[in-house]
């Protein structure tokens, strides 16, 4: 009697199982990617885009959802925006940033404007030469996102909204194709179209739209050392270019230190394994520098006005520091230029393009 | 008509492509072989490291910061050049770690050169005021001349090469008190060197290496008169509108030549 039973069961063990198999294939979604148009102001450079993660909308619109979500963190409390905010101009506003576990870093967060053409490395210490590779690490770093990307994939292939989008973005053909490289991948694309508008008060006199104020211009002249009508502040050899970074690693005096080996935080010389890197850091970028407060690597000063001071004071000696600090011997109104022009760098209008918002907003 | 336009464009290009490369094919297989040209810098007969102390006339200093371009870099058949790169990049800060490393240079390569004998080779330090008109916006970022730090906006020209170090301003060498920067730019500090009477052999089978040495020492040179007096000739960013600085980077401009030596 039993027997009879057993097509029947066996009919329902198919169906589910084939239900379950309907419900992983991604197939039926149209995958049609649209290529992502990025305007980039004239004077940047282009912008190199991995051949294997080209800019399309679907990849951007993922990775703007996954930058945004604390589906990334353990806890759900954190996610990358939590460190990298619109309204600070993508930094945190912190000394240095602080994890869902409430442990402080050592490193205060980057601005990620115009990360996307950034070279010689990310991060104060360069130790990612991609944004794919740096994506990959806060979620598993005990003092960030402390969570494991295990969990995090499954999350991901368990949403339907998810699974849509990675199929739309990547054309994977099952919700078990989700990976944590491609949604690195997704927020990689998202942090390459974070691009300033060039419309800055610098920018508009570079255009020859507007005349800076006296002091934006006296500010201007030291900054790129153009005449002798005012002193060099030797600033545009680090910071040159139309992104003002050379994209370098330098000791600038910040910490003073017996010898190369007693720098608490080693920097660049931790990643490279060399001597004359300890106590080196990433050269920023400048635009945007008086939303991105504190300032250096540990965010130590406060203001753009400390900035000033420590540069002019000609920071503390090493054997590998940088030629161009030494003592500029500035005046006060010599300082006030300087700060006004690095003032007529900020340019907003770029955080109000809707693809960079919270879509969860 | 749009698309007869397109067509007829089509057409020319195909046409263009095909004359193009019956132009260059001048290199069939069997005659061509690889050819390495490597850079290395030196101070004196040592390899340069990067933050190393050396002696200058009695003093220590030490380069921070070593890197310059190169252009036009081609070998020579009688009147006839091959080239070899057009520009380049030449990054020693990053390189010259160690000495192993410094050891190493840094490799030009052409994949396919004529096989022949040829008499000379050339390159120029610089970027030719051709290339100089544009500007790093105008190519990616990775490409030598995309570097957006190697470029003076304000003078319209790329810097050509930073010489960057520290130097020792009295008898106490444990601080090295003075800071050099020679950063030199514009067209006027554009030099080419050519080294003629050479032997150079390019035959089938193993890749051709030449060897081309930077004797950073020499750069700072000062004549006949031995060597710079760092103290007032420590910093030149050719700035146009300072004639010390266009003066001593010119005559840096002409030690870059001296310095470049043929192994």
């Amino acid at each position: 009697m039993k027997i009879k039973f057993l097509p029947p069961f066996l009919l329902c063990i198919i169906i589910v199982f084939s239900c379950e198999n309907d419900d992983n294939d991604l197939k039926d979604i149209p995958y049609n990617p649209q290529p992502y148009v990025l305007n980039l102001p004239d004077i940047f450079p282009q912008m190199e885009v991995p051949p294997d993660n080209p800019l399309t909308q679907e990849g951007v619109q993922l990775g703007r959802r996954l930058f945004y979500d604390p589906i990334l963190s353990a806890d759900n409390s954190m996610s990358c925006s939590s460190c990298h905010q619109l309204q600070h101009n993508f930094t945190d506003g912190k000394a240095t940033s602080i994890g869902i576990d409430g442990i402080a870093g050592n490193r205060s967060a980057m601005s990620l404007e115009n990360v996307g053409l950034f070279y010689n490395g990310i991060m104060w210490d360069g130790r990612f030469n991609t944004l794919e590779e740096q994506a990959l690490e806060p979620v598993n770093n005990p003092i960030e996102l402390h969570n494991d990307w295990g969990n995090v994939v499954e999350e991901l292939k368990a949403d339907d909204d998810y699974s849509e989008r990675f199929r739309k973005a990547f054309g994977i053909e099952s919700r078990d194709e989700i990976t944590k490289e491609l949604a690195a991948k997704a927020i990689a694309q998202f942090e390459r179209i974070i691009v300033s508008s060039g419309n800055s008060r610098y920018d508009q006199f570079l255009r020859g739209d507007i005349f800076p104020t006296d002091s934006e211009f006296n500010g201007y002249d030291m900054f790129f050392d153009l005449s002798t009508d005012t002193p060099d502040a030797e600033c545009s050899h680090c910071h040159n270019g139309p992104l003002l970074t050379t994209n370098e690693y330098i000791n600038n005096g910040l910490t003073p230190s017996s010898d190369l080996l007693d720098f608490p935080d080693a920097g660049r010389g931790a990643v490279t394994e060399y001597l004359f890197d300890n106590g080196k850091f990433r050269v920023p970028s400048l635009r945007n520098i008086a939303l991105t407060a504190p300032y250096m690597h540990d965010g130590r000063f406060q203001t753009l006005e400390e900035v000033i001071d420590h540069y002019n004071s000609g920071g503390h000696y090493a054997d590998n520091l940088d030629p161009l600090i030494y003592n500029l011997g500035l005046t006060e109104q010599n300082k006030e230029d300087l700060l006004a022009f690095l003032h007529s760098l900020t340019d907003t209008t770029y955080l109000s393009n809707p693809d960079l918002s919270n879509p969860f907003e | 008509m749009h698309n007869i336009l397109k067509l007829t464009l089509f057409a020319l290009s195909g046409i263009s492509i095909l004359f193009i490369s019956s132009c260059t094919t001048d290199e069939p297989n069997g005659t061509v072989n690889p050819v390495d040209i490597v850079f290395k810098a030196m101070y004196d007969d040592r390899p340069l490291v990067i933050n190393e102390r050396y002696d200058l006339n009695g003093k220590e200093i030490t380069i921070t910061r070593f890197q310059f371009y190169i252009s036009d870099l081609a070998l020579k058949d009688g009147n006839m050049d091959v080239s070899i790169n057009e520009i380049d990049f030449m990054d020693f800060t990053q390189k010259n770690i160690s000495e192993a490393a410094a050891l190493e240079g840094i490799t030009v390569s052409r994949a396919s050169v004529p096989i022949g004998e040829y008499d000379g080779l050339k390159l120029s330090i610089g970027v030719p005021s051709d290339l100089n008109e544009y500007v790093p916006a105008d190519y990616s970022s990775s490409h030598p001349l995309g570097l957006g730090s190697e470029h003076w906006a304000a003078w319209n020209s790329y810097i050509f090469s930073k010489v960057d170090g520290r130097f020792d301003t009295n008898s106490e060498p444990t601080v090295l008190e003075g800071s050099i920067q020679y950063h030199l730019g514009t067209d006027d500090m554009f030099r080419k060197k050519e080294f003629s009477e050479l032997d150079i052999s390019i035959k089938e089978g193993a890749v051709k290496t030449i060897i081309i040495e930077i004797d950073a020492k020499k750069i700072f040179e000062n004549g006949n008169n031995g060597y710079l007096d760092l103290a007032t000739e420590g910093e030149t960013h050719t700035n146009p509108n300072e004639p010390g600085q266009i003066e001593l980077a010119t005559r840096l401009a002409d030690n870059w030549l001296n310095a470049i030596m043929i192994q």
